[in-house]
């Protein structure tokens, strides 16, 4: 993992020192320096970072707004943020989130470039392991009862994460754009990871209420759906050889699937008028997805319409929009819920 | 009317709220990270999206992180933007506020709010 450090300062001075020490102890990490936050902002979406250090003059709302999005987006990146005096603002974000360091004005450039130095030894001070499945080690760290940071890079998607421990006990999970249990779900997924252990959590708020076995069992059963749905897809390369294929089963399966899940739940049974497939939502959840990509708000899973009438609609996406007509006092949310499970 | 905008998106967890016309311009926009987006490069497919909505008066669209709400007033859509944490209820009495005073509100005086924040 090619990591960088990034330095958000108008003045050169403190790259410089930090870049020095880099170059002494950790030759495989880059230092850049950037000068305005929408740049770094760039960067943290595309770059491994692993360090940031943010030099302020007054905190701003605007500098407010980004180190929360940094601590809350980027939980395995640790940020040091030097500024002129600890606002409750920033002491309210410390306390939530614990990888931010809040340096006070006036600062040595040696302390910080320590401190960064100091970091990146942590970040694999337990080690580091390539090309294992995620799975299989993080058992072991439940029955050691470990208390440690791990940091993953999975090989296939080239998708970052990081996974939180304290005793063994798995307290978050973080990947782009999702924390919690549904990052949890993803990581466990992965076949092929490097990971880097690193001997301390800074995490103290438990975000998933499962237990590990049970995490692991459910991120099995998604890949597993996944697997078949991918298995359920035409093959295109035989429709251009001129053999046909049956969609009809294929596609009568997922209705049906999603039928029997959703008519099980005693309490919205009733409300539900109707389930069928309907092309004529395709192209407002087409343009929904795009807004939820821009938004970085993750995959579209349900849309909820009400058109004025005495029914409203849940829209399913899919390779066939899958339309769950209902009674408006049916409790959507709840069913929405079921659907998302 | 800006204020009630602003009591929507002082509901915890709300990312955002924008309010554009019928045809898609963007005549308000904020978000708790301003930063982060910029409508206005989006100009052309958020005007498609508004084209898909094709008059409906509610829609919710729930995402893997977050969920969008959407509707539609006399003179254009209202969106939220908020995470699936956020206390939907809550948002959904907001903007149920905001419709009401909007329909009690003149045209012109829905010109000054918007035309402050309006963006060439």
């Amino acid at each position: 993992m090619n990591s960088k450090v990034i330095i958000i300062d108008q003045d050169i001075h403190l790259f410089k020192m930090v870049e020095d020490a880099i170059k002494k102890h950790h030759r495989d990490v880059d230092c850049i320096k950037v000068s305005t936050i929408d740049n770094a902002v760039k960067m943290l979406k595309t770059e491994p970072i692993a360090v940031i250090a943010s030099v302020f003059n007054a905190l701003t709302a605007r500098d407010l707004a980004f180190i929360n999005y940094v601590a809350d987006s980027f939980t395995d990146i640790l940020h040091i943020v030097i500024g002129e005096n600890e606002s409750d603002a920033i002491r309210s974000i410390i306390k939530n989130e614990g990888n931010i360091d809040y340096l006070k004005k006036p600062y040595k450039p040696e302390t910080v470039a320590i401190k960064i130095i100091n970091i990146l030894n942590q970040q694999k001070d337990g080690g580091a392991l390539y090309n294992v499945s995620s799975s299989m080690i993080l058992q072991i760290i439940q029955m050691e009862q470990r208390t440690c940071t791990i940091r993953l890079l999975d090989h296939k998607s080239n998708k970052r994460g990081a996974l939180y421990f304290m005793d063994g006990r798995i307290l978050d999970a973080w990947v782009a754009g999702k924390r919690g249990e549904l990052a949890a779900y993803e990581i466990f997924s992965w076949d092929n990871v490097s990971l880097f252990i690193q001997n301390s959590c800074y995490q103290t708020k438990k975000r998933i209420e499962g237990e590990l076995q049970a995490i692991l069992l459910e991120a099995m059963r998604l890949k597993d759906e996944a697997v078949l749905k991918k298995a359920d897809e035409p093959d295109l390369s035989l429709e251009e050889d001129g053999i046909l294929i049956d969609e009809g089963e294929a596609v009568s399966d997922g209705l049906d699937r999603l039928r029997d899940k959703i008519t099980k739940d005693q309490a919205s049974k009733d409300t539900i008028l109707d389930i069928y497939e309907d092309e004529k939502w395709n192209n407002l959840l087409s343009q929904a997805r795009t807004i939820g990509t821009f938004f970085g708000s993750g995959e579209l899973r349900v849309g909820c319409v009400e058109e004025g009438g005495k029914q409203d609609y849940l829209l399913v996406p899919g390779k066939h929009t899958v339309v769950i007509a209902i009674e408006q006092r049916c409790p959507r949310d709840k069913l929405i819920k079921l659907i998302m499970s | 009317m800006e204020d009630s905008l602003l009591d929507i998106l002082r509901i915890q967890n709300v990312k955002g709220v924008i309010f554009s016309s019928l045809d898609g311009d963007i005549l308000y926009e904020r978000f708790v990270e301003q930063w982060r987006f910029n409508l206005n490069e989006k100009k052309v497919w958020w005007g498609l999206f508004i084209h898909s909505l094709n008059g409906i008066m509610r829609v919710e669209m729930v995402y893997d992180t977050d969920r969008l709400f959407i509707r539609q007033a006399k003179e254009g859509y209202l969106f939220v933007l908020a995470s699936n944490s956020a206390p939907m209820a809550m948002i959904r009495l907001q903007c149920d506020l905001f419709l009401s005073k909007m329909e009690k509100s003149t045209k012109k005086g829905l010109n000054i709010l918007f035309s402050r924040t309006k963006k060439v």
